[in-house]
């Protein structure tokens, strides 16, 4: 077989897989043995299902072997955040509480859609304890690590689907965004991500956080992974409230089209700072590359930032409501007090906070009438240290779990797709920048990342 | 002295605690306070204008 190694993208297993080049079997092992050797230092995985994956890769190689069609993503691994179903483990959510719960009795449903496109399924990931976080911490099975530099944060919640790509553990994982959770590890992991339009793929068998503002979305190495899992995960679920009936909007085969025809600006004002002098060349370089020199200011996103949190905090304390009275000790401590002062918040707070988010979009909307594609930040620095608290921007003291998340709360809120798409820095640590697409037009933004990868200006090598 | 225009965020946090039913054991009491107080901050930030009465939210909900 051709070799696998820990750069192949999914497209290259894909294409290896159906054309006999390479066997599902093979691809699991290569998967399977680069978890053993590097989740000791990485931490991205909680559980791995070697079994299932070599049943579901035996059967893919059967049915190539006997000329059965096969889907567009044969034979490629992938894992999933573990507040994503998989059926016969327990959806841990980042939590020791769910460990108690009845195993999930299917997968759900963006897992039975990848690997209905012949995708195998390989694991659960860590998080942080039910997505209220953006650092990676895990009080109870410990961080994940920033493959880049294992003393460093990947970011999170989506922590260990960050870890997992950047590694080259596996291909593609899924994460989950409610305020930033998988741009944020995306950034700091140095991987593409995607967080489509709120709405566009289904939720169900997702252990929420904050229904209003979750969305799930795919980590991959290589733009055309990200449109080729986002395609096959499209599509209307009647489970999900919030999913979309629009028919599935193929992005894949849009993404040679280029930049032709985009305008495309800049988020100035309130995306400009604070912002260490490497988030600020991120954003100047992919703006040059891109010709962008028109800067939007998005007006009334500070307010944005505050509604955002407001209803996070009140949706998440609660959810855990019932948790909370019974199994406040067993809580990672990082949210126990964060979602009891959750559950106190006043309906009054909440609801103005519902009415702003409205207000708020049709302000951003207005504003990007003549615009495209916008470009800002991802996050304000790159990867911190395992046990940081604090950094100083401008010269100003800021605790990092507060800051992470800053650029792209606001985009989540109004439920704008958004790409996070990784410069990788000379000796130095990555840092994304995000291009942000109005609502239901992800291949704006996939076809923007897509050039500035074929230019080589954003990349997500294995570390 | 407390300031009589600050509100009295320790008094809410344990009475709405009792009203909602979420014991707080004492070790985790004022580590609530603060993170309440935090949001109490951004809710003063975010909510502090006005909205017009016909700006409603957008729930999905659909019968």
């Amino acid at each position: 077989m051709s070799a696998i190694d820990k750069d192949t993208t999914a497209a290259a297993i894909a294409s290896a897989v159906s054309a006999g080049k390479a066997t599902a079997a093979a691809v699991v092992e290569h998967v399977l043995q680069r978890i053993d050797t590097l989740d000791e230092t990485y931490n991205a995985f909680t559980a791995v299902v070697a079994g299932r994956a070599r049943q579901k890769a035996a059967a893919i190689d059967a049915a190539i072997a006997a000329g059965k069609a096969v889907g567009p993503l044969t034979g490629v691994p992938f894992a999933v955040k573990n507040l994503i179903d998989i059926a016969g483990l327990p959806t841990l959510a980042g939590s020791r509480i769910n460990a108690d719960n009845p195993p999930a009795a299917r997968d759900a449903t963006l897992v039975q859609r990848l690997e209905a496109a012949g995708a195998i399924l390989v694991g659960g990931l860590n998080m942080g304890e039910y997505a209220y976080d953006f650092t990676g911490r895990n009080a109870h099975v410990g961080p994940s690590c920033n493959p880049r530099d294992p003393t460093r944060m990947t970011g999170g919640s989506s922590g260990g689907s960050g870890a997992a790509v950047a590694g080259g553990l596996v291909p593609l994982a899924l994460g989950s965004d409610t305020n930033g959770s998988i741009r944020v590890p995306s950034s700091l992991c140095g991987t593409f991500g995607l967080k489509p339009t709120y709405g566009r793929l289904s939720r169900t068998g997702a252990f929420l956080f904050c229904d209003s503002l979750d969305h799930l979305g795919p980590l991959a190495r290589s733009v055309r992974d990200l449109a080729a899992s986002f395609d096959v995960m499209q599509g209307p679920d009647a489970a999900d409230p919030v999913c979309t009936e629009r028919p599935p909007e193929p992005t894949l085969s849009r993404l040679d089209d280029g930049i032709a025809g985009l305008r495309i600006a800049i988020a100035g004002d309130d995306f400009e700072h604070p912002l260490e002098p490497v988030a600020a060349t991120a954003v100047a370089t992919v703006a040059k590359a891109l010709g962008a020199t028109h800067k939007v200011a998005l007006p009334g996103t500070a307010r944005a930032r505050g509604c955002a949190s407001l209803i996070t905090t009140a949706e998440g304390g609660t959810l855990h409501l019932s948790r909370l009275r019974t199994r406040a000790a067993d809580f990672d401590p990082d949210t126990r007090e964060r979602f009891m002062a959750g559950a106190l918040t006043p309906a009054a707070w909440y609801i103005q906070a519902q009415r702003f988010r409205r207000q708020y979009r049709q302000r951003v909307l207005e504003a990007l009438q003549d615009v495209d594609v916008l470009i800002a930040p991802a996050t304000p620095m790159t990867a911190p240290r395992l046990d940081q608290i604090t950094t100083t921007i401008s010269g100003v003291e800021m605790p990092v779990r507060a800051i992470l998340g800053l650029f792209t709360q606001p985009f989540s809120f109004i439920g704008l797709p958004a790409v996070a798409a990784p410069l990788q820095q000379s000796g130095g640590l990555p840092i994304a920048v995000q291009l942000i697409a109005k609502p239901f037009d992800e291949q704006a933004a996939l076809r923007t990342a897509h050039w500035l990868e074929r230019r080589g200006i954003c990349a997500a090598p294995a570390a | 002295m407390s300031d009589p225009k600050k509100p009295n965020v320790a008094a809410y946090v344990d009475a709405m605690a009792q009203v909602v039913g979420v014991p707080i054991d004492p070790q985790y009491r004022d580590s609530v306070i603060a993170n309440f107080e935090r949001t109490a901050q951004m809710a003063a930030l975010a909510l502090g204008e006005e909205l017009p009465d016909d700006l409603i939210s957008a729930p999905v909900f659909r019968p």
